[in-house]
């Protein structure tokens, strides 16, 4: 017989149960009741439905679970247009583009944009890389990156440029093909953001390859080539904003950029790019709407140059001042507050476009044009835009042409 | 310049003017039906414009203080002004009566905004209690109403200061509702919180820290905002 301690709990193989055993089995039941659900959920019968429901979310859950991302998050976002074009004189033409933006969030100061530019082209799709750099959130009001970038010169192609953020459905003239300032580059930038009491002040610093100068087309000799991502001569263009917001609804920003653009065995050329720029956007109670004011002028001053000098290309020798400015100013109207709900989904927009080039150089003379224009919101991020171009050149060539554009965000 | 030409440009003028003009009649009917409604119902008529600057604030009834705080604790000012303070994303509230919006109106606003706008990008209070929405209506209505109020329609039984809990958001994510309609709604409109994840949003305000660029207080702020409310 073996002779048990008073109180130890090992199991009593004698078919009885001491006191203690008892009462620590007793409380045992009393807690388990105490932590059971009520009896009637407890003992409530699953139905089938209730069976296949719980069976789909635990399946859903383990697809949930299964398609983790981990720590980098991705996001495919960017803009499409398509669009109808009749130039007065020329043949007219539906377009399309298609502008996907890869997001990477690397971590949580890392972060990678990459942008595909998709056109039809008169018989193929033109592709092109937008852009293409990683930055790095160095604190709460710097970060820096490398790669192809838009050039923080004015806001125009930093902010306003998608065809669903454009009012109008073509670009201002100092911005089209031709224009006079920069784009995207490859380079390095720093920016960031430094609020000062109600104020906000933000810069961006460059250097990138920098624009080429375009030596030996008759036509356009002198002006600047900002689509040439590789560096002609081992010369930096360096540039820089500063914006200033007074108020939230208004930011105004000085540019500016210099750089030699002249190839490689051309005489040296200084080229200088200074830019104003202002936004605006303000719900205004009297006017029932949402006024949008934007404008930029841009003054672009290259160094003289003797282009064909020993005219072997059949233009030259050609020497003219090289100094060309142009601007936009455009304002959009839209009846956010109007008592009727359809006309609250219309914006009405008006600019005016300029480009002045000295009328001695290859496709010199003064530019303008007026665009008024119609937009339907269909969604915050999808617009129908109806608008015409009132071209004026002085040399006579006006360009009218009436646009059609179906925009979206996405 | 052909007379082709010279006739295209004068329709398209004549299309440029009817627009602009469409636009000034849009403006003006907009207070034209403003007009309209408080001469319809002058009830409200009579006190449709909110106190200026200067004036004395109407007394709220007991209903219009809780509403009046839960309005606070929600960060409905992120977004809507009143009176002159608050946001600038979403419509100004000062008047939301002498608007001729009913109670039934403002509860779907609230509950389901989508309801009255199917493109509004507000996001839906669907998790306030009866009691929270009546308290809210009470209170712009009573905004609209002035001293001793209309208010009190929609008055129930509970004390001031017992809004939900449940219902409440931090005040971070009031400012930063205020930060995203400043900050992102200057250069485009704001699409619906809902159309984006969590972690969607952290890549895409992270992204606009790039672009425009916003400050890294700001991000977080703008982030805090849209993954509470979509």
């Amino acid at each position: 017989m073996v002779i048990r301690a008073w109180g130890a709990q090992e199991p009593n193989e004698s078919g009885y149960v001491t006191r203690q055993e008892y009462d620590a089995l007793r409380k045992e039941v009393q807690d388990l009741k105490a932590k059971a659900p009520a009896p009637e959920a407890a003992t409530e019968p699953q139905s089938g439905d209730q069976r296949r429901l719980d069976k789909a979310v635990e399946r859903a859950l383990a697809v949930a679970e299964g398609s983790g991302l981990g720590d980098t998050k991705p996001l495919i976002t960017g803009s499409a247009a398509a669009s109808y074009m009749d130039p007065e004189g020329g043949a007219s033409s539906f377009g399309a583009e298609f502008d996907p933006m890869f997001l990477w969030q690397l971590n949580e100061r890392l972060f990678f944009e990459g942008e595909i530019e998709l056109e039809l082209g008169e018989s193929e799709t033109e592709t092109s890389l937008g852009a293409a750099y990683l930055a790095y959130l160095i604190n709460d009001y710097a970060l820096a990156g490398g790669g192809k970038f838009t050039v923080p010169f004015t806001v125009y192609h930093n902010h306003l440029d998608a065809p669903w953020i454009n009012r109008l459905p073509t670009d201002p003239l100092i911005y089209s093909d031709g224009g006079i300032a920069p784009d995207s580059d490859v380079g390095v930038f720093a920016t960031g953001a430094v609020p000062c009491r109600e104020a906000l002040f933000n810069y961006a610093f460059y250097v990138t390859n920098g624009p080429t100068l375009i030596t030996d087309d008759p036509g356009a000799a002198g002006s600047l080539d900002f689509d040439n991502f590789t560096d002609e001569n081992n010369n930096k263009a360096v540039g820089f904003r500063l914006g200033w917001l007074p108020v939230p609804a208004l930011e105004v920003g000085y540019s500016f950029q210099c750089s030699r653009p002249n190839p490689s065995g051309f005489q040296t050329v200084h080229s200088k790019l200074h830019g104003v720029d202002l936004n605006y956007l303000k719900d205004i109670e009297p006017i029932a709407g949402r006024l949008t004011v934007r404008g930029a002028w841009v003054w672009s001053d290259l160094g003289d140059a003797t282009y064909d000098p020993t005219g072997a290309l059949g233009f030259g020798p050609l020497r003219f001042d090289n100094d060309r400015n142009g601007g936009y100013a455009e304002v959009a109207y839209r009846p956010t507050r109007a008592a009727e709900r359809l006309l609250q989904d219309f914006e009405f927009a008006l600019r005016y476009d300029r480009l002045d080039i000295s009328s001695d150089a290859p496709g010199g003379g003064v530019d303008e044009r007026w665009i008024p224009g119609v937009d339907y919101w269909i969604t915050p991020r999808t617009v129908l835009e109806v608008a015409y171009a009132f071209d004026d050149r002085e040399d006579g060539q006006d360009e009218d042409v009436f646009v059609v554009q179906l925009a979206t965000g996405f | 310049m052909t007379w082709e030409k010279t006739i295209r440009r004068i329709l398209m003028g004549s299309a440029s003017l009817l627009a602009i003009l469409g636009a000034t009649i849009a403006g003006c009917s907009a207070n034209a039906d403003r007009d309209a409604r408080t001469a319809r119902d002058p009830a409200p008529a009579r006190q449709a414009d909110p106190p200026g600057p200067g004036s004395d604030p109407p007394t709220l009834s007991a209903a219009a203080e809780r509403g009046k705080q839960l309005y606070s604790t929600l960060g409905c000012q992120a977004c809507h002004m009143v009176n002159g303070q608050g946001g600038t994303a979403g419509p100004d509230l000062s008047n939301e009566a002498g608007k001729g919006r009913s109670s039934q109106w403002l509860t779907a606003q609230i509950r389901n905004p989508k309801t009255n706008d199917p493109q509004t990008i507000m996001p839906a209070y669907d998790q306030l209690t009866d009691e929270n929405v009546a308290d809210l209506v009470a209170y712009l209505q009573g905004l609209s109403a002035g001293p001793a109020t209309g208010g009190g329609r929609a008055s129930s039984s509970r004390p001031v200061g017992q809004a939900a809990p449940a219902a409440v958001r931090p005040a971070s994510v009031a400012a930063g509702g205020e930060v995203w309609g400043r900050r992102c709604g200057v250069c485009h409109n704001l699409r619906p919180p809902s159309q984006y994840s969590d972690a969607q949003w952290a890549v895409a305000v992270q992204h606009m820290r790039v672009r425009v660029p916003l400050t890294g207080s700001e991000q977080r702020k703008i982030l805090e905002f849209l993954q509470a409310t979509n």
